[in-house]
Protein backbone atom coordinates (compact mmCIF):
# COMPACT_ATOMS: atom_id res chain seq x y z
CA UNK A 1 0.00 0.00 0.00
CA UNK A 2 2.88 2.25 -0.06
CA UNK A 3 2.34 4.11 -3.44
CA UNK A 4 4.18 7.64 -4.92
CA UNK A 5 1.84 10.69 -5.24
CA UNK A 6 -0.57 9.27 -2.66
CA UNK A 7 -1.36 10.72 0.99
CA UNK A 8 1.65 10.49 2.93
CA UNK A 9 1.85 7.61 5.85
CA UNK A 10 2.47 10.65 8.81
CA UNK A 11 -0.99 12.30 7.59
CA UNK A 12 -2.72 8.72 8.07
CA UNK A 13 -1.56 8.04 11.35
CA UNK A 14 -3.96 10.74 13.15
CA UNK A 15 -6.70 8.97 11.27
CA UNK A 16 -5.76 5.17 11.58
CA UNK A 17 -8.38 4.19 14.30
CA UNK A 18 -10.90 5.14 12.37
CA UNK A 19 -9.86 3.97 8.95
CA UNK A 20 -9.55 0.63 10.49
CA UNK A 21 -12.66 0.33 12.04
CA UNK A 22 -14.32 1.16 8.85
CA UNK A 23 -12.48 -0.99 6.86
CA UNK A 24 -13.74 -3.81 9.72
CA UNK A 25 -17.33 -2.43 10.16
CA UNK A 26 -18.54 -4.10 6.88
CA UNK A 27 -16.80 -8.03 7.52
CA UNK A 28 -14.08 -9.27 9.91
CA UNK A 29 -11.15 -10.20 8.50
CA UNK A 30 -7.58 -10.26 8.85
CA UNK A 31 -4.86 -8.31 8.96
CA UNK A 32 -3.82 -9.03 5.16
CA UNK A 33 -7.42 -8.39 3.50
CA UNK A 34 -7.45 -5.10 6.23
CA UNK A 35 -4.90 -3.58 3.75
CA UNK A 36 -6.84 -4.66 0.54
CA UNK A 37 -9.98 -3.44 1.61
CA UNK A 38 -8.04 0.21 2.15
CA UNK A 39 -6.41 -0.02 -0.91
CA UNK A 40 -9.49 -0.61 -2.53
CA UNK A 41 -11.83 1.57 -1.09
CA UNK A 42 -9.01 4.49 -1.87
CA UNK A 43 -7.97 3.45 -4.89
CA UNK A 44 -4.53 3.56 -3.51
CA UNK A 45 -4.55 6.43 -2.04
CA UNK A 46 -3.87 5.87 1.45
CA UNK A 47 -0.50 5.52 2.08
CA UNK A 48 0.82 3.25 4.66
CA UNK A 49 4.04 0.69 5.35
CA UNK A 50 1.75 -2.67 5.93
CA UNK A 51 3.22 -2.89 8.79
CA UNK A 52 2.41 -0.57 10.96
CA UNK A 53 -1.27 -1.89 11.09
CA UNK A 54 -0.40 -4.63 13.25
CA UNK A 55 0.29 -2.90 15.85
CA UNK A 56 -2.92 -0.28 15.99
CA UNK A 57 -5.17 -3.30 15.84
CA UNK A 58 -3.43 -5.35 18.72
CA UNK A 59 -4.02 -1.48 20.70
CA UNK A 60 -7.54 -1.17 19.08
CA UNK A 61 -8.15 -4.56 20.38
CA UNK A 62 -6.74 -4.02 24.06
CA UNK A 63 -9.48 -1.01 24.53
CA UNK A 64 -12.17 -3.31 23.23
CA UNK A 65 -13.47 -1.81 19.90
CA UNK A 66 -11.53 -4.94 18.22
CA UNK A 67 -11.59 -8.54 19.05
CA UNK A 68 -9.61 -11.71 16.95
CA UNK A 69 -9.45 -15.23 16.75
CA UNK A 70 -7.53 -17.30 14.61
CA UNK A 71 -9.51 -18.96 12.02
CA UNK A 72 -8.66 -20.85 9.32
CA UNK A 73 -8.97 -18.76 6.04
CA UNK A 74 -8.18 -20.44 2.99
CA UNK A 75 -6.59 -23.63 4.64
CA UNK A 76 -4.02 -21.40 7.11
CA UNK A 77 -4.66 -20.63 10.34
CA UNK A 78 -5.06 -16.17 10.15
CA UNK A 79 -5.79 -13.96 13.10
CA UNK A 80 -9.01 -12.53 12.45
CA UNK A 81 -9.89 -8.71 13.55
CA UNK A 82 -13.94 -7.96 14.15
CA UNK A 83 -15.52 -5.13 15.29
CA UNK A 84 -17.54 -5.19 18.19
CA UNK A 85 -20.36 -2.89 20.34
CA UNK A 86 -17.45 -0.57 22.06
CA UNK A 87 -15.94 -0.08 18.29
CA UNK A 88 -19.39 0.44 16.65
CA UNK A 89 -19.87 3.34 18.88
CA UNK A 90 -16.01 4.53 18.64
CA UNK A 91 -16.57 4.86 14.93
CA UNK A 92 -19.84 6.42 14.95
CA UNK A 93 -17.72 8.95 17.37
CA UNK A 94 -14.86 9.60 15.43
CA UNK A 95 -16.61 9.90 11.95
CA UNK A 96 -18.80 12.09 13.67
CA UNK A 97 -15.60 14.12 14.74
CA UNK A 98 -14.02 13.85 11.27
CA UNK A 99 -17.08 15.18 9.70
CA UNK A 100 -17.27 18.24 11.96
CA UNK A 101 -13.46 18.82 11.13
CA UNK A 102 -14.28 17.88 8.01
CA UNK A 103 -16.66 20.84 7.35
CA UNK A 104 -15.01 23.42 9.20
CA UNK A 105 -11.69 22.98 7.00
CA UNK A 106 -14.44 23.48 4.17
CA UNK A 107 -15.96 26.59 5.43
CA UNK A 108 -12.25 27.96 6.23
CA UNK A 109 -11.03 27.60 2.80
CA UNK A 110 -14.07 28.71 1.11
CA UNK A 111 -14.20 32.14 2.84
CA UNK A 112 -10.73 32.64 2.62
CA UNK A 113 -11.66 32.19 -1.39
CA UNK B 1 18.87 -18.36 8.62
CA UNK B 2 18.22 -16.94 4.94
CA UNK B 3 15.86 -18.18 3.02
CA UNK B 4 14.99 -15.34 1.53
CA UNK B 5 13.28 -11.87 1.16
CA UNK B 6 10.52 -12.74 4.02
CA UNK B 7 13.42 -14.54 6.37
CA UNK B 8 15.76 -12.15 5.92
CA UNK B 9 12.96 -9.05 7.12
CA UNK B 10 11.98 -11.38 10.04
CA UNK B 11 15.24 -11.81 10.99
CA UNK B 12 15.96 -8.06 10.95
CA UNK B 13 12.72 -7.36 13.60
CA UNK B 14 13.17 -9.83 15.28
CA UNK B 15 16.87 -8.35 15.98
CA UNK B 16 15.27 -5.18 16.88
CA UNK B 17 11.96 -6.09 18.95
CA UNK B 18 12.99 -7.06 22.16
CA UNK B 19 12.48 -10.36 22.93
CA UNK B 20 10.69 -9.68 26.12
CA UNK B 21 8.14 -7.36 24.53
CA UNK B 22 4.75 -7.87 25.13
CA UNK B 23 2.67 -9.11 21.61
CA UNK B 24 6.19 -9.59 20.07
CA UNK B 25 5.54 -13.34 18.74
CA UNK B 26 1.79 -12.70 17.79
CA UNK B 27 2.82 -9.30 15.91
CA UNK B 28 5.99 -11.62 14.08
CA UNK B 29 3.54 -14.16 13.35
CA UNK B 30 1.32 -12.20 12.05
CA UNK B 31 3.85 -10.68 9.53
CA UNK B 32 4.70 -13.49 8.24
CA UNK B 33 1.62 -14.75 7.37
CA UNK B 34 0.84 -11.47 6.09
CA UNK B 35 3.85 -11.88 3.85
CA UNK B 36 3.22 -14.99 2.48
CA UNK B 37 -0.13 -13.72 1.65
CA UNK B 38 1.15 -11.10 -0.36
CA UNK B 39 3.91 -13.02 -1.92
CA UNK B 40 1.63 -15.82 -2.84
CA UNK B 41 -0.93 -13.10 -4.42
CA UNK B 42 1.73 -11.17 -6.19
CA UNK B 43 3.39 -14.65 -7.49
CA UNK B 44 -0.21 -16.12 -8.80
CA UNK B 45 -0.91 -13.04 -10.21
CA UNK B 46 2.12 -11.76 -12.12
CA UNK B 47 4.85 -13.61 -13.65
CA UNK B 48 7.31 -13.17 -10.94
CA UNK B 49 9.97 -15.53 -9.06
CA UNK B 50 9.23 -16.80 -5.85
CA UNK B 51 11.75 -14.80 -4.94
CA UNK B 52 10.51 -11.79 -6.77
CA UNK B 53 7.66 -11.67 -5.18
CA UNK B 54 8.58 -12.05 -1.77
CA UNK B 55 10.54 -8.58 -2.56
CA UNK B 56 7.65 -7.23 -3.51
CA UNK B 57 5.77 -8.31 -0.41
CA UNK B 58 8.53 -7.00 1.74
CA UNK B 59 8.79 -3.74 -0.30
CA UNK B 60 5.08 -2.99 1.09
CA UNK B 61 5.91 -3.56 4.95
CA UNK B 62 7.84 -0.78 4.77
CA UNK B 63 11.09 -0.76 6.14
CA UNK B 64 11.96 -2.96 9.34
CA UNK B 65 12.35 0.69 11.14
CA UNK B 66 8.91 2.18 10.82
CA UNK B 67 7.16 -1.66 11.82
CA UNK B 68 9.21 -1.25 15.04
CA UNK B 69 8.72 1.81 15.41
CA UNK B 70 5.12 1.34 15.54
CA UNK B 71 5.38 -1.90 17.92
CA UNK B 72 6.99 -0.21 20.26
CA UNK B 73 4.96 3.31 20.24
CA UNK B 74 1.68 0.85 20.72
CA UNK B 75 2.98 -2.62 22.49
CA UNK B 76 1.86 -2.48 26.49
CA UNK B 77 4.02 -2.46 29.09
CA UNK B 78 4.85 -5.99 30.39
CA UNK B 79 3.23 -7.95 32.56
CA UNK B 80 6.12 -10.00 33.88
CA UNK B 81 9.06 -8.94 34.27
CA UNK B 82 12.20 -12.32 34.35
CA UNK B 83 14.14 -12.28 37.32
CA UNK B 84 17.26 -10.10 37.01
CA UNK B 85 19.06 -12.96 39.82
CA UNK B 86 19.96 -15.98 37.93
CA UNK B 87 17.38 -18.98 39.52
CA UNK B 88 19.29 -22.17 40.74
CA UNK B 89 17.48 -25.06 39.29
CA UNK B 90 17.26 -28.46 41.13
CA UNK B 91 16.87 -31.01 39.13
CA UNK B 92 17.83 -29.81 35.54
CA UNK B 93 15.81 -31.62 32.82
CA UNK B 94 17.30 -34.44 31.15
CA UNK B 95 15.38 -35.74 29.21
CA UNK B 96 12.87 -35.03 26.30
CA UNK B 97 9.81 -34.77 28.62
CA UNK B 98 9.63 -34.12 32.43
CA UNK B 99 6.29 -34.08 33.78
CA UNK B 100 5.58 -32.71 37.04
CA UNK B 101 2.43 -33.87 38.80
CA UNK B 102 0.94 -31.60 41.60
CA UNK B 103 -1.94 -33.40 41.98
CA UNK B 104 -4.06 -35.94 40.05
CA UNK B 105 -7.85 -36.61 40.07
CA UNK B 106 -8.94 -40.44 40.95
CA UNK B 107 -10.99 -41.32 37.58
CA UNK B 108 -7.69 -40.28 35.41
CA UNK B 109 -6.60 -43.75 36.06
CA UNK B 110 -8.59 -45.71 33.51
CA UNK B 111 -6.96 -45.46 29.94
CA UNK B 112 -7.80 -48.34 27.15
CA UNK B 113 -5.01 -49.93 25.47
CA UNK B 114 -4.50 -48.00 22.30
CA UNK B 115 -5.25 -49.79 18.80
CA UNK B 116 -2.53 -48.04 16.68
CA UNK B 117 -2.24 -47.64 13.05
CA UNK B 118 1.10 -47.18 12.04
CA UNK B 119 1.86 -44.81 8.65
CA UNK B 120 5.19 -43.66 7.23
CA UNK B 121 5.80 -41.46 4.09
CA UNK B 122 9.25 -40.29 4.95
CA UNK B 123 10.35 -42.12 1.66
CA UNK B 124 8.29 -43.46 -1.19
CA UNK B 125 7.75 -47.03 0.17
CA UNK B 126 4.46 -48.98 0.63
CA UNK B 127 3.68 -47.77 4.33
CA UNK B 128 2.03 -49.94 6.03
CA UNK B 129 -1.17 -49.55 7.54
CA UNK B 130 -2.72 -51.63 10.23
CA UNK B 131 -5.28 -51.11 13.12
CA UNK B 132 -8.38 -49.22 13.11
CA UNK B 133 -11.14 -49.39 11.03
CA UNK B 134 -11.31 -50.83 7.37
CA UNK B 135 -13.00 -47.54 6.42
CA UNK B 136 -9.94 -46.10 8.41
CA UNK B 137 -7.19 -47.84 6.48
CA UNK B 138 -9.06 -46.84 2.90
CA UNK B 139 -9.40 -43.53 4.28
CA UNK B 140 -5.61 -43.21 5.25
CA UNK B 141 -4.20 -44.53 2.43
CA UNK B 142 -5.79 -42.36 -0.36
CA UNK B 143 -4.53 -39.43 1.80
CA UNK B 144 -1.06 -40.40 2.44
CA UNK B 145 -1.19 -41.48 -1.58
CA UNK B 146 -2.23 -37.79 -2.08
CA UNK B 147 -0.06 -36.26 0.20
CA UNK B 148 3.14 -37.21 -1.51
CA UNK B 149 6.17 -36.58 -0.30
CA UNK B 150 6.05 -35.37 2.96
CA UNK B 151 8.13 -34.85 6.11
CA UNK B 152 5.55 -37.19 8.53
CA UNK B 153 7.62 -39.97 10.08
CA UNK B 154 4.76 -41.67 11.66
CA UNK B 155 1.21 -41.29 12.58
CA UNK B 156 -0.70 -43.54 15.17
CA UNK B 157 -4.22 -44.38 15.92
CA UNK B 158 -5.57 -45.26 19.16
CA UNK B 159 -7.24 -43.88 22.19
CA UNK B 160 -6.48 -39.81 23.09
CA UNK B 161 -4.37 -40.27 26.04
CA UNK B 162 -5.90 -39.58 29.67
CA UNK B 163 -6.36 -35.92 29.52
CA UNK B 164 -8.14 -35.30 26.43
CA UNK B 165 -11.29 -36.31 28.32
CA UNK B 166 -13.35 -34.21 26.22
CA UNK B 167 -12.58 -36.34 22.89
CA UNK B 168 -12.43 -39.90 25.14
CA UNK B 169 -16.43 -39.41 25.14
CA UNK B 170 -16.33 -40.12 21.26
CA UNK B 171 -16.48 -43.60 20.16
CA UNK B 172 -14.56 -45.50 17.98
CA UNK B 173 -10.32 -44.93 17.59
CA UNK B 174 -10.24 -41.30 17.36
CA UNK B 175 -6.96 -40.66 18.10
CA UNK B 176 -4.09 -39.64 16.10
CA UNK B 177 -0.90 -39.18 16.91
CA UNK B 178 1.29 -37.67 13.88
CA UNK B 179 5.13 -37.43 14.00
CA UNK B 180 7.02 -35.05 11.58
CA UNK B 181 10.96 -35.21 10.50
CA UNK B 182 11.96 -31.90 9.34
CA UNK B 183 15.33 -30.32 7.95
CA UNK B 184 13.44 -26.86 9.39
CA UNK B 185 13.01 -25.40 6.33
CA UNK B 186 9.98 -27.18 5.23
CA UNK B 187 7.87 -27.65 8.48
CA UNK B 188 6.03 -24.57 8.09
CA UNK B 189 4.61 -25.05 4.66
CA UNK B 190 3.89 -28.70 5.79
CA UNK B 191 1.71 -27.37 8.13
CA UNK B 192 0.16 -24.59 5.79
CA UNK B 193 -0.28 -27.24 3.19
CA UNK B 194 -3.97 -27.05 4.18
CA UNK B 195 -6.57 -29.81 2.65
CA UNK B 196 -4.25 -33.06 2.28
CA UNK B 197 -3.10 -32.87 5.99
CA UNK B 198 -6.53 -31.73 7.60
CA UNK B 199 -8.60 -33.93 5.47
CA UNK B 200 -7.32 -37.18 8.03
CA UNK B 201 -9.76 -35.19 10.41
CA UNK B 202 -12.73 -36.46 8.47
CA UNK B 203 -12.15 -39.44 10.84
CA UNK B 204 -10.79 -37.39 14.01
CA UNK B 205 -11.75 -34.93 16.56
CA UNK B 206 -8.20 -34.47 17.09
CA UNK B 207 -4.74 -35.08 16.58
CA UNK B 208 -1.24 -34.31 18.40
CA UNK B 209 2.29 -33.93 16.53
CA UNK B 210 4.74 -34.55 19.17
CA UNK B 211 8.53 -33.82 18.47
CA UNK B 212 11.22 -36.59 17.67
CA UNK B 213 13.11 -37.56 21.16
CA UNK B 214 16.40 -35.92 20.78
CA UNK B 215 15.75 -34.80 17.48
CA UNK B 216 17.09 -31.03 17.55
CA UNK B 217 15.66 -30.04 14.04
CA UNK B 218 11.82 -29.15 15.15
CA UNK B 219 11.24 -27.27 18.36
CA UNK B 220 8.06 -27.04 19.76
CA UNK B 221 5.36 -29.62 19.69
CA UNK B 222 2.10 -29.05 17.08
CA UNK B 223 -1.55 -29.83 18.38
CA UNK B 224 -4.76 -29.32 16.90
CA UNK B 225 -8.30 -28.87 18.18
CA UNK B 226 -11.17 -28.80 16.33
CA UNK B 227 -15.07 -28.66 16.63
CA UNK B 228 -15.97 -30.54 13.30
CA UNK B 229 -16.05 -27.19 11.54
CA UNK B 230 -13.13 -25.25 12.45
CA UNK B 231 -9.44 -26.85 12.90
CA UNK B 232 -6.70 -24.54 14.32
CA UNK B 233 -3.12 -25.56 14.87
CA UNK B 234 -0.98 -25.27 17.84
CA UNK B 235 2.07 -23.86 15.94
CA UNK B 236 5.70 -24.80 15.34
CA UNK B 237 8.37 -23.06 14.12
CA UNK B 238 11.68 -24.52 12.23
CA UNK B 239 14.42 -24.35 14.59
CA UNK B 240 17.15 -21.40 14.20
CA UNK B 241 13.93 -18.67 13.68
CA UNK B 242 14.24 -17.19 16.97
CA UNK B 243 17.83 -18.55 18.46
CA UNK B 244 18.20 -14.42 19.72
CA UNK B 245 15.21 -15.82 22.75
CA UNK B 246 15.91 -17.03 25.50
CA UNK B 247 14.01 -19.44 27.63
CA UNK B 248 12.93 -18.65 30.96
CA UNK B 249 14.11 -21.85 33.13
CA UNK B 250 11.84 -24.75 34.48
CA UNK B 251 11.92 -23.36 37.77
CA UNK B 252 10.85 -19.86 36.71
CA UNK B 253 7.93 -21.79 34.51
CA UNK B 254 6.28 -23.11 37.02
CA UNK B 255 6.71 -20.06 39.96
CA UNK B 256 5.01 -17.80 37.62
CA UNK B 257 2.16 -20.67 36.04
CA UNK B 258 2.00 -21.30 40.21
CA UNK B 259 1.75 -17.72 41.08
CA UNK B 260 -0.77 -17.01 37.97
CA UNK B 261 -2.95 -20.00 39.04
CA UNK B 262 -3.06 -18.99 42.76
CA UNK B 263 -4.08 -15.08 42.33
CA UNK B 264 -6.68 -16.34 39.79
CA UNK B 265 -8.12 -18.55 42.21
CA UNK B 266 -7.06 -21.65 39.71
CA UNK B 267 -6.04 -25.61 40.97
CA UNK B 268 -2.59 -25.88 39.39
CA UNK B 269 -2.87 -29.66 38.31
CA UNK B 270 0.55 -30.32 36.35
CA UNK B 271 2.96 -28.26 34.04
CA UNK B 272 4.96 -30.97 31.34
CA UNK B 273 7.93 -29.11 29.64
CA UNK B 274 9.11 -30.03 26.13
CA UNK B 275 12.65 -29.17 25.93
CA UNK B 276 12.47 -28.52 22.36
CA UNK B 277 16.31 -28.40 21.79
CA UNK B 278 18.98 -25.24 21.21
CA UNK B 279 17.64 -24.16 25.17
CA UNK B 280 14.33 -23.74 23.87
CA UNK B 281 11.23 -24.55 26.34
CA UNK B 282 7.63 -25.48 25.47
CA UNK B 283 4.97 -25.96 28.55
CA UNK B 284 1.59 -27.51 28.52
CA UNK B 285 0.17 -26.59 31.67
CA UNK B 286 -3.16 -28.32 32.82
CA UNK B 287 -5.22 -26.16 35.92
CA UNK B 288 -9.17 -27.29 37.48
CA UNK B 289 -11.48 -24.83 37.64
CA UNK B 290 -13.52 -25.53 41.01
CA UNK B 291 -15.86 -22.71 40.43
CA UNK B 292 -17.91 -20.69 38.17
CA UNK B 293 -17.30 -17.55 39.84
CA UNK B 294 -16.09 -14.54 37.57
CA UNK B 295 -14.76 -17.11 35.25
CA UNK B 296 -14.24 -15.32 32.27
CA UNK B 297 -12.47 -12.60 33.98
CA UNK B 298 -10.10 -15.17 36.04
CA UNK B 299 -9.59 -16.73 32.65
CA UNK B 300 -8.36 -13.44 31.48
CA UNK B 301 -6.44 -12.06 34.42
CA UNK B 302 -4.10 -15.64 34.70
CA UNK B 303 -3.88 -15.17 30.64
CA UNK B 304 -2.11 -11.56 31.61
CA UNK B 305 -0.55 -13.25 34.64
CA UNK B 306 1.34 -15.60 32.03
CA UNK B 307 1.77 -13.49 28.93
CA UNK B 308 5.05 -12.27 29.57
CA UNK B 309 6.05 -15.99 30.43
CA UNK B 310 4.21 -17.39 27.42
CA UNK B 311 6.49 -14.60 24.78
CA UNK B 312 9.54 -16.36 25.97
CA UNK B 313 8.94 -19.84 25.35
CA UNK B 314 8.44 -21.83 22.56
CA UNK B 315 5.29 -23.10 23.01
CA UNK B 316 2.63 -22.39 25.79
CA UNK B 317 -0.36 -24.54 26.48
CA UNK B 318 -2.92 -24.14 28.64
CA UNK B 319 -5.83 -26.69 29.43
CA UNK B 320 -8.57 -25.63 31.84
CA UNK B 321 -11.03 -28.70 33.14
CA UNK B 322 -13.81 -28.75 35.54
CA UNK B 323 -13.75 -31.18 39.01
CA UNK B 324 -14.58 -33.79 36.64
CA UNK B 325 -11.76 -33.96 34.66
CA UNK B 326 -13.85 -32.33 31.34
CA UNK B 327 -12.66 -29.62 29.63
CA UNK B 328 -13.34 -26.35 30.11
CA UNK B 329 -11.42 -24.32 27.83
CA UNK B 330 -7.99 -25.24 26.30
CA UNK B 331 -5.49 -22.48 24.71
CA UNK B 332 -2.53 -22.88 22.58
CA UNK B 333 -0.33 -20.52 20.87
CA UNK B 334 -2.71 -21.26 17.67
CA UNK B 335 -6.03 -21.85 18.79
CA UNK B 336 -8.52 -21.68 21.46
CA UNK B 337 -11.09 -23.86 22.59
CA UNK B 338 -14.30 -22.94 25.32
CA UNK B 339 -16.40 -25.34 26.55
CA UNK B 340 -19.86 -23.82 25.30
CA UNK B 341 -21.35 -24.68 28.87
CA UNK B 342 -18.67 -22.60 30.32
CA UNK B 343 -18.30 -19.88 28.18
CA UNK B 344 -20.41 -18.81 25.42
CA UNK B 345 -21.17 -16.87 23.81
CA UNK B 346 -17.10 -16.85 24.30
CA UNK B 347 -15.58 -13.20 24.96
CA UNK B 348 -12.52 -14.52 23.53
CA UNK B 349 -13.24 -15.25 19.85
CA UNK B 350 -15.61 -14.84 16.47
CA UNK B 351 -17.23 -17.91 15.09
CA UNK B 352 -19.63 -20.13 16.10
CA UNK B 353 -19.30 -19.62 19.85
CA UNK B 354 -21.07 -15.99 19.63
CA UNK B 355 -24.17 -17.30 18.97
CA UNK B 356 -26.50 -17.69 21.50
CA UNK B 357 -28.07 -19.91 19.54
CA UNK B 358 -25.37 -22.12 18.45
CA UNK B 359 -24.45 -21.97 22.39
CA UNK B 360 -27.12 -23.56 23.26
CA UNK B 361 -26.73 -25.85 20.53
CA UNK B 362 -22.99 -26.83 21.46
CA UNK B 363 -23.90 -26.28 25.10
CA UNK B 364 -25.95 -29.60 24.89
CA UNK B 365 -23.01 -31.43 23.27
CA UNK B 366 -20.62 -30.98 26.17
CA UNK B 367 -20.35 -33.85 28.61
CA UNK B 368 -23.02 -33.59 31.47
CA UNK B 369 -20.33 -33.95 34.84
CA UNK B 370 -20.22 -29.74 33.06
CA UNK B 371 -23.59 -28.91 33.46
CA UNK B 372 -23.49 -30.13 37.24
CA UNK B 373 -20.66 -28.32 38.09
Amino acid sequence: MVLSGSMRSESLKGHLDMLLLATLRTAPAHGYLVVQRLAEVSGGELALPEATIYPALHRLERAGFLRSSRELHRGRPRRTYALTPAGESALAGKREEWERFARTVARTLEASG
Amino acid sequence: VSGGPIDDYLAELRRRVPWHARGRRRFLDELRDHLEEAADAAGASVAMTRNEAEQQAVRRMGPPSAAVTAFSAQAPSRAWVPPAVAVVVAGVLAGALVVTKASSSAHRGATRAAPTVTLAAWARTTIPISGGTRAMRARARRILDGIGRTNIVRVAFGRPRDGFRQFRAVPGPIWLSVTIGSDGLGLRRFLDTGPPLWGALVFEHSYEGTQPAGSPSIRGTTELVTDGRHTLPFESEPAGREAAVSSPTPAVVARVVRRAARASAFRLDSVRLVHAGAGDLAASVVLTVLSRRDFARRLEAFGQATQGLSDRLYGFATTFEDSCGDRVFVNGVGFEWANARWLCPNPFVLGPLTSRRECARLAREQPTCSAAA
